[in-house]
Order: C-alpha cells, then structure tokens, then sequence
C-alpha cells in the first residue's frame, strides 16, 4: 500500500463528504490531500512533509476563499417581503397624530407610524424610515 | 517514529478545527451574530462567511423567518364580566439581530409575556360579544401597544390571532337558548307573514271578482236600457210615420174629394145610401137617431137653400 493511494482514497472520501454535507471546507481539504498526494508520489516516506504541505495547501486555499465568497454575494438570494419597506405605499387605518402612532396598513400588514404631520385616516402616505418596528411616514404624493 | 506520528496527528486536528472554524455557510433567512473578542462586532450573512477563529466567535444564529409561538389558553375577564378561556397564537419575526442578541435575553418568552398580557388588556375593554366577532378590532388594538414594547427587542410581532374563545358552560347553553329563539321567532313572524299575505291576497280576490261582477251587470243593463231605448225611438218614429202617412192619405182624399166636387147633395144622398145600408142589416129594427133626422131635415133645408141659391142666380 503506497502513501499516495492512501492519501487519494483520503481526498476521494473528503470529496464525497463534501458533496453530502457541504461545509465547504472539506473541499480545501480534499484537494490538500490531492496535493499531498503528488508529494507522497516524489518522496514516499517523508510522511511530515506530506501532512505538512496538505495543512499549508488547504490553509491557503481557505484564506483565498474570502474573494470567492464575495462573488457568491453578488447573486441574487431570497427578498424578504417585509424588508424593503422604504418608499412603499401605505394607507392610513388609524389615523396619526404629530408625536404619537397610529397605524398604517403596507400589503396586508399592519405597522405603528408616526409622522411629522397630522395625517388623516384613509389616506395613503409614503414610507420613509423604518426602525425595527415602527415606520415613519409622509403623504403621498405623485410628482417623486 | 511515534513522536512524528504524534506530531502528524496535532498538526492535522488543529488545521482542521481552525479551518472548519475559519469557514462559515449561513443558510438562507438566518444570521448569525460575530463577537469579537467579546465585543459585538458584525453579522454573518447568508453565503459563505469567512471568520478569524481565535478571536472571532459566533454568539448565535437567528432565523429570520416569521415564527409562531402557541400561546396555552388563559382565563380573561371581558368588561361585561364573562370570564372566557382565550386561545391564542402569535406570529413574530426578528427584525434586528443584534437588538433580539443584546436587547432581551430571551425573546420568545418575552413576546409571549407581552401579548399575552396585552390581550388581557384588549378583552378587558371589549364585551364577549365584540370579543367574539372582533378579530379586526383586537390586531388593532394590540398593535400600537405590542410595537411600543417590542421596538427595544428587534422582535416584530406580525399578528397575534385568536385562535378559540370558550366561554364558561353556562354561558354558552345561555347563547344557545338566544339561538333557539331567535330561530323560533324568526320561523313565527314567517308563518304570520304568510297568513297574513294569504288574507290579503284572497281579499284581494274576493274585491276583484265583486268589482268584476259588478262591472258586467252595469254594463249589461245599460246596454240593455240602451237598445230598449233605440227601439222606442225606432217604434215611435215609425208611429210618427204611419200617422203621417195616414193624414196624407185623408188630405189627398178631401183633396180629392174637393176637386170631385163634393156637395151637401151629394153628402144627403150618401148618407141616406148608407141608411138604407143599415136597413139592409140583419137587424128587425133600425133606429134612427134623432139628429140623423134633423139631419136630413136640414138637408131638405139646405136642399131648398141651394135651390133658392140656383134660381136666384
């Protein structure tokens, strides 16, 4: 049994982890014990150098995975409905005094809004600024 | 060779723990919040996070999704003094990581606590019949005060959903006996409507046939008066006529008796013609009247008259 097969049949089963378990990780390591394994190929019995320049490999496939990350940040991911409430259209189902809330309704959902100005109920107002749970509000109005 | 073995072995382990450390996938609508030494310092996205392990520590992950928490059922007091046993469900969904992390130590209780707590309140104003009838009344009622507690957790209480609302036993065959009379009452005012219709709608016939009937004999007497009417006219017309007709016929005869040259000898004679026309008669005795005589006296009178007339002339 030589070293490289170990090393192999070591980076064949890591490989297949990852596909099952997807950490990611476990791809650096795979392929640091590929490398190993062509190390192991040119001098079978330094066995430290072998394991040595697997953990080098993965660790600097690891510290390279960082610019990779921010391509797969670029693609489009699930939108939350409830996250992008800035600019919608609300209508007003409790009306809103200066300095106190009231309640504006956005697509079926109902939130406490305050506004700067008295704002009736049944009109529809804009969203301008949201906070964990409350929003604030302004009318609306057509020419933005 | 074991001390290399050794060495091969903690070498392996530690770049394994520290690359498993370093590497971090975030599955879609969770986060995780980064501590650095201690210290808030960002959060982990969904994708892949790279993270420094010795002093980068993960404090833990939220789901972002919305959540339901049961709440168990609870005994609240309406303002008409029912106590009802409310069942309740509330959604809520993190909204801010950090403030749900650092804010409250444990938000699912927290926003149990409070809506619950809140509903008790929101009951407590309403009557078992708005209770019962008005869910839309309740999420507006709860949510201003839920939103004002809630704003320091990063927790958004999207609705809080009553579920089931059980009033105490007696209460409840109490709501079934209203039913029943109600449905009682409704059945009984039908069945008087629709005596009631049916008087009128006969009523209405009877008037109608009477009206009818009515109607036709006026209308057949007057047609009847009318043709009477017509045929008086017709026979008195005729009348007329036949009268007429008559008085025509007696002027042409004196007409034409004039233009024949009637006399009183003539007329003497004629009438003697017809005393002997009498006589003739089956009768034995023929009497004369009187003024017949003095008739024919006069006759001879005027007989003599005309004689003298015709010798004079």
């Amino acid at each position: 049994m030589h070293a490289w097969v170990i090393w192999l049949i070591a980076a064949g089963i890591l490989l297949v982890l990852e596909m099952m378990t997807l950490t990611f990780y476990l791809l650096w390591f795979s392929i640091g014990a590929v490398v190993a394994a062509l190390v192991a190929a040119i001098a079978p019995d330094a066995y430290l150098l072998q394991v040595i320049v697997g953990c080098v490999v993965s660790l600097i496939l690891t510290v390279f995975t960082k610019p990779l990350s921010r391509r797969f940040r670029a693609a489009r991911g699930f939108e939350d409905a409830g996250i992008e409430l800035i600019g919608r259209k609300g209508i007003v189902t409790e009306p809103i005094e200066p300095g106190q809330y009231g309640i504006v309704k956005i697509g079926g959902d109902t939130w406490s809004a305050t506004s700067s100005e008295y704002q009736a109920k049944d009109e529809w107002v804009r969203v301008i600024k949201r906070s964990s749970t409350r929003i604030e509000v302004e009318k609306w109005e057509e020419f933005y | 060779m074991p001390v290399q073995w050794i060495v091969i072995a903690v070498v392996v382990f530690v770049v394994v723990v520290f690359i498993a450390l370093t590497v971090k996938i975030v599955p879609q609508q969770r986060v995780g919040v980064v501590e650095r030494l201690g210290k808030f310092h960002r959060l982990l996205n969904p994708g892949l996070n790279i993270l420094i392990p010795v002093i980068d520590q993960v404090r833990l992950y939220h789901d972002l999704r919305i959540q339901q928490a049961n709440v168990p059922p609870q005994t609240v007091i309406t303002k008409d003094n029912v106590q009802v046993q409310i069942d309740s469900i509330i959604f809520y969904q993190v909204v801010g990581p950090e403030q749900a992390t650092y804010g409250i130590s444990d938000y699912v209780y927290g926003v149990r606590n409070i809506s619950t707590a809140t509903m008790r309140q929101i009951i407590g104003k309403l009557e078992l019949d708005e209770t019962l009838s008005g869910r839309e009344k309740i999420s507006t009622e709860i949510r201003i005060a839920l939103d004002e507690a809630t704003e320091k957790w990063g927790v958004r209480i999207e609705r809080v959903e009553v579920i089931d609302i059980k009033p105490p036993l007696d209460i409840q065959e109490a709501m079934d006996k209203q039913m029943k009379a109600e449905r009682n009452k409704r059945a009984i005012v039908l069945e008087a409507e629709a005596a009631k219709q049916d008087m009128i709608l006969r009523a209405e016939g009877d008037k109608q046939s009477k009206i009818l009937k009515a109607e036709g004999d006026k209308e057949a007497r007057i047609r009847e008066a009318e043709g009477l009417g017509q045929a008086q006219e017709l026979e008195a017309l005729g009348q007329a006529k036949a009268i007429q007709a008559i008085a025509e016929a007696e002027r042409a005869r004196i007409e034409n008796l004039r233009a024949a040259g009637l006399d009183e000898s003539v007329l003497a004679y004629r009438s003697f013609e017809a005393l002997t026309e009498i006589a003739k008669g089956p009768a034995n005795k023929v009497f004369i009247p009187s003024n017949a005589v003095e008739t024919l006296g006069s006759l001879g009178a005027i007989g003599e008259v005309f004689k003298a007339g015709k010798s004079e002339k």
